[in-house]
Parts: C-alpha cells; sequence; structure tokens
C-alpha cells in the first residue's frame, strides 16, 4: 500500500485548485463504447468491397472511353448481355453468385443494426469509468466460493452470464463442501464489486466427486 | 476508447449491406422468375440504353462519364470511412497557461509524465500482473485509459478502489481532474499465477 502512493505526500501543495469538473456525460459514453464491440472489421471489409466495385467501374469507363477491350469484353457487350438477362445467361451461376452477394449484404446490415455486447460488466465508481472482463469477475467469483471451502485452486469454475453468476465446486469424492457459506461469500464479494447490470450468484456443487482432486 | 465514429461505421454497413442484399436477390429473381424478368425487360432498355454497345458516342461518353464520375465519388466515401476508423491517441495531457493576469508561459504535461506516474503507482500492487497507460481525445477532452489485466482471483473491487486512491494522488498533483477509464482485462503475463496475498 505504502509504494502504491508516490505523490501521497505532497496533496496539499495544490489541493485547494483541482478543478472540480463532471465528467459524467463523458463516462456514460466511454462505459457504452467499452461494453459494446467495434464493428471496424465489417468496416473494413465493405468499404474494401464498395473500393473494388469503385475500381471496376472507373476501369470500366475508361476502356469505353479509348475504345478498348480486355481480353475481348467489352464493358458495353456486358451491359448488353446484363440488360437481357435471364435470356442468355447461365442460371446457376448468377443464382450462386446473386445469392452469395444477398448473404454477403445481409451480414453487412445485420452487423450494421443489431447491438452487439462485449463480455464485460461496469463497476460503479465515484470518480473512475471502470469496466471488467467479464472472466476476470468468474475468476473473482471462483476465488470467492473457495475461499468458504477448504478446495484446492481448481475446484472452483465460475461462470459470468449478463445477469448471472455461476459457481460449479467440483469437490474430491467424500469430501465434504460447505455450499451455503461458498453461496454467501460469493453473494458478499459480488454484493462490494458491484457491477452493473447486477450479477445473480448461484453456487452449485457437482455431485459426483472428482478422483484425482 | 479511440476516436473511431461508430455512427459513421454502421451507417455505411448498413447502407452497403443493403445495396447488396437488394442487387444479390433482384440478381436471382431475375433470374428464376418469369415476372420479374419482365419487369427487368421493360425497366433496362431505358436505364441502359446508353450504356450499350448500340449507343452512339456522345450518348455513350457521357452515361459512362457519369459512371466514372459516382464510382470516384463512392471511392472516396471509402476511403473517408476507412480514415475514420482508429487514432484518438495524445501525446500530452494537460495544456495550461495559467491565470491571465499571471506570469507568461504555458505549462504543458505530456503523456509519458501520467504514464510513468500511474505504471509505478499501480504496477505495485500485488493484484496487478502487467498494465497499460494511455492518452486518447475523446469529444475534445483527454482522458487517461488504464488497461489493468489483474493476476488469478484477484477482486475487482480492490483493485479499483487502489486506482482510486492512486488517481486521487493524481487529481491533487496535476490540480485537475482528468477523466479516466479503467479497464480491468483478462489474460495477460503473470495472470494465471494466483495473488498469494488475500
Amino acid at each position: 500500500m505504502t509504494a502504491a502512493h508516490p505523490a501521497a505526500d505532497g496533496p496539499a501543495v495544490v489541493a485547494d485548485r483541482p478543478v472540480a469538473r463532471d465528467h459524467t456525460a463523458l463516462y456514460r459514453r466511454l462505459l457504452r463504447r467499452e461494453t459494446h464491440a467495434s464493428r471496424s472489421g465489417s468496416v473494413v471489409v465493405s468499404m474494401l468491397v464498395v473500393l473494388v466495385l469503385a475500381a471496376v467501374a472507373v476501369f470500366a469507363a475508361v476502356l469505353v472511353f479509348t475504345e478498348q477491350s480486355l481480353l475481348g469484353i467489352d464493358p458495353r457487350v456486358v451491359v448488353d448481355g446484363v440488360g437481357r438477362a435471364p435470356d442468355g445467361t447461365d442460371p446457376t451461376i448468377v443464382v450462386t453468385i446473386g445469392a452469395l452477394v444477398a448473404v454477403v449484404g445481409l451480414v453487412f446490415l445485420l452487423h450494421g443494426l443489431l447491438p452487439r455486447r462485449r463480455p464485460r460488466h461496469a463497476l460503479s465508481s465515484s470518480r473512475l469509468a471502470v469496466v471488467v472482463d467479464d472472466e476476470v469477475l468468474a475468476s473473482a467469483a471462483a476465488r470467492a466460493a473457495r475461499s468458504a471451502t477448504r478446495l484446492g485452486p481448481d475446484a472452483a469454475v465460475g461462470t459470468v452470464g449478463r445477469r448471472t453468476v455461476d459457481v460449479l465446486l467440483r469437490p474430491a469424492a467424500g469430501v465434504d463442501v460447505p455450499a451455503l457459506a461458498a453461496s454467501e461469500a460469493v453473494e458478499r464479494e459480488f454484493a462490494e464489486i458491484d457491477p452493473q447490470p447486477a450479477l445473480a450468484a448461484r453456487v452449485r456443487v457437482q455431485p459426483n466427486g472428482r478422483v484425482d482432486g | 476508447m479511440n476516436a473511431t465514429n461508430r455512427g459513421l461505421g454502421r451507417t455505411a454497413l448498413v447502407v452497403v449491406g443493403l445495396a447488396l442484399l437488394v442487387l444479390g436477390v433482384a440478381a436471382v429473381l431475375v433470374q428464376t422468375l418469369p415476372w420479374a424478368a419482365d419487369r427487368w425487360h421493360t425497366l433496362a432498355p431505358v436505364a441502359l440504353a446508353d450504356l450499350g454497345a448500340d449507343a452512339d458516342r456522345a450518348a455513350s461518353v457521357t452515361a459512362w462519364t457519369w459512371v466514372l464520375g459516382g464510382a470516384v465519388v463512392l471511392g472516396v466515401l471509402a476511403l473517408v470511412v476507412l480514415s475514420s476508423l482508429g487514432g484518438g491517441r495524445v501525446g500530452t495531457v494537460l495544456e495550461d497557461d495559467g491565470a491571465a493576469d499571471g506570469v507568461p508561459g504555458v505549462v504543458r504535461v505530456e503523456a509519458a509524465a501520467v504514464q510513468h506516474a500511474l505504471s509505478s503507482a499501480i504496477g505495485a500492487l500485488p493484484q496487478v500482473a502487467s498494465l497499460a497507460v494511455d492518452v486518447y481525445r475523446v469529444r475534445g477532452v483527454r482522458a487517461v485509459r488504464i488497461r489493468v489485466r489483474p493476476r488469478r482471483g484477484a477482486a475487482p473491487r480492490e483493485i479499483t478502489t487502489r486506482v482510486e486512491q492512486i488517481v486521487a494522488d493524481l487529481d491533487a498533483l496535476l490540480g485537475e481532474r482528468l477523466p479516466v477509464l479503467l479497464e480491468i482485462a483478462r489474460g495477460g503475463a503473470g495472470s494465471a499465477r494466483a495473488d498469494r496475498v488475500h
């Protein structure tokens, strides 16, 4: 604790000046961004698709302007062929490509519209904006449950959902586990952590004991 | 916590997705349903005539110029969206020229100073396996992000309380309450080893 306070000896120097600035709105925005997934991956892919299509269109226009054709393909003849569809087009190829394009479009659309959460929770704090990965909460839950029992470090497994935290105790065969005490310990731990949204704790004891423990 | 404009990205995704979806479904319908093919045959000659091989030279050039212009605009828009991703990290935490009637000059606190101060203070905590401190510009305000990777089983509330104390010291030192985001992340070096001090 002592090493953690390099500035503890001199807060009085400027203590009258700390600018009391309210960061509530900024924190709300930060927490929302940190608990929701970024779509930058699909944004990059979709923009690359657009860039490729735009490049193809530019290339075709240049071919038309210069009266050239590439590999015997004149863009104007291709347009005519598209205009005459479905006459003279292979149904299998068109349906396959059309379905593929539609599915890719649907994926982009859903990525853009649907909310996607990250497995994280916000923590209440008077000074900071705090986010915790669910894995850290699960590991804290497992440790809390284990601390009320006499089990080894690998005998408790925690799982955190959006509103629940599950701890599974896996005692060695024949070992009695105070499940109620473990449950209380987890509840106490999470009352202290105070995650948002709140997590309801549940502790279960695996009925068939391990033999390796 | 970067400067990515998520609204812009999602809008672009929705527009591109919708366009591709409509295009794909239309292609399949025209190919498989006779009535869709009929609709296409009344529509296509009007829309595509000038782009085809039968159009005269002047009309053809005009139509393909529109295609060229549209493609260039589309490409530029795509580049704009791509350039809006990421970024926002800044090198300065604080810049203050003091009171109006004070001494002339500017005080500037570099991000490295805050990084070192926070790293040495937080890194000394027994629950912390590794950490990173960065300064970002968020909505015109400079904000500090502290990413902590705790040891296995560490209590998040305890880490938060300790970091709150350290940040309070930083506030006193800087004379300003910077917005701080604490991110308690999973995994990382040393986190497999449990914290031995409970």
